[in-house]
């Protein structure tokens, strides 16, 4: 049995000497996150599925070499494996060239043409789906730093280089987001209901003193 | 303050931010609503499916046993 409160690293430290319950915990830990963040990228539902089982393959190879080395950060980590495959995903589909990122990719530019099957309207009818249609409907630049900061949790340095932005533009960009993405809220009357969602696995306890804006309610 | 929200504001700009905030009522607003769209990311949050989470699981056990 295998204590919840168990860190990532210690998690990925058990499953390294042949612990399969700490790697199942893991998985159950950030595999909505990581879906997520490629769902709103590739915008179909078989294409994140396969994606997600790609990332964590690829995840599951390098840890079982003995070549993890993330000092704890395997979100993040995992994230940048998706993303890096949702670009190998578009430079191989080539559809939708406009905006280019550092690395030549054209990974947001299907967002705003996809088409979502009738599968998915169906599907996603709650204030999920309302959200995400907000998400949506924001500019490509604030979406894209969106995406990259909450989903994929870059950091607000690596978003500004692979972006080929200053910081204060990632930060502005993202600024500009959130208060876009309050006043569609507001518009479509949509409230977030604290009770209703539960708080995520990944959110750490920050000690007093250091506290930031998540902790002060 | 977008920095502060996402926890990567160093310690020098936190306690700035938190002594801010402290005499700024039209900050501390700001700074709710910018929480509350943040919040309201979290409920975008999608489930794969189990054959999905299968597959991994399958996949991860089948290296364990080699």
């Amino acid at each position: 049995m295998i204590d919840k409160r168990c860190s990532d690293t210690e998690l990925v430290s058990l499953y390294q000497t042949g612990n399969e319950a700490a790697f199942e915990m893991l998985l159950h830990r950030h595999k909505s996150r990581v879906y997520t963040a490629i769902y709103l990228i590739v915008k179909d539902r078989y294409e994140a599925e396969d994606l997600l089982q790609d990332t964590f393959i690829k995840a599951i190879n390098t840890i079982k070499a003995g070549r993890y080395n993330e000092e704890g950060k395997f979100l993040p980590w995992v994230c940048r494996i998706a993303h890096n495959l949702a670009i190998d995903h578009f430079r191989k589909r080539k559809r939708y060239p406009e905006v280019t990122l550092e690395d030549g990719s054209q990974l947001f530019d299907s967002m705003r043409f996809a088409e979502e099957s009738y599968e998915d309207k169906q599907m996603f009818r709650d204030t999920r789906s309302r959200m995400r249609d907000l998400i949506k409907e924001l500019p490509d630049e604030q979406k894209q730093v969106l995406i990259m900061r909450h989903y994929l949790q870059m950091t607000f340095q690596e978003i500004a280089e692979r972006t080929e932005v200053s910081i204060n533009t990632a930060l502005g960009r993202m600024r500009y987001a959130l208060i876009n993405l309050r006043k569609k809220m507001i518009k479509n009357n949509i409230a977030y209901d604290e009770n209703f969602y539960p708080k995520r696995f990944d959110q750490v306890s920050i000690p007093r003193g250091q506290q930031g804006p998540d902790e002060r309610d | 303050m977008i920095r502060f929200l996402y926890q990567e504001a160093n310690k020098d700009l936190t306690k700035e931010i938190n002594k801010a905030l402290l005499g700024d009522a039209e900050l501390r607003a700001q700074l709710a609503e910018m929480k509350s769209s943040k919040k309201s990311l979290d409920a975008v949050q999608l489930e794969p499916s189990p054959e999905s989470v299968l597959n991994i699981l399958s996949y991860a056990r089948g290296l364990q046993e080699h």
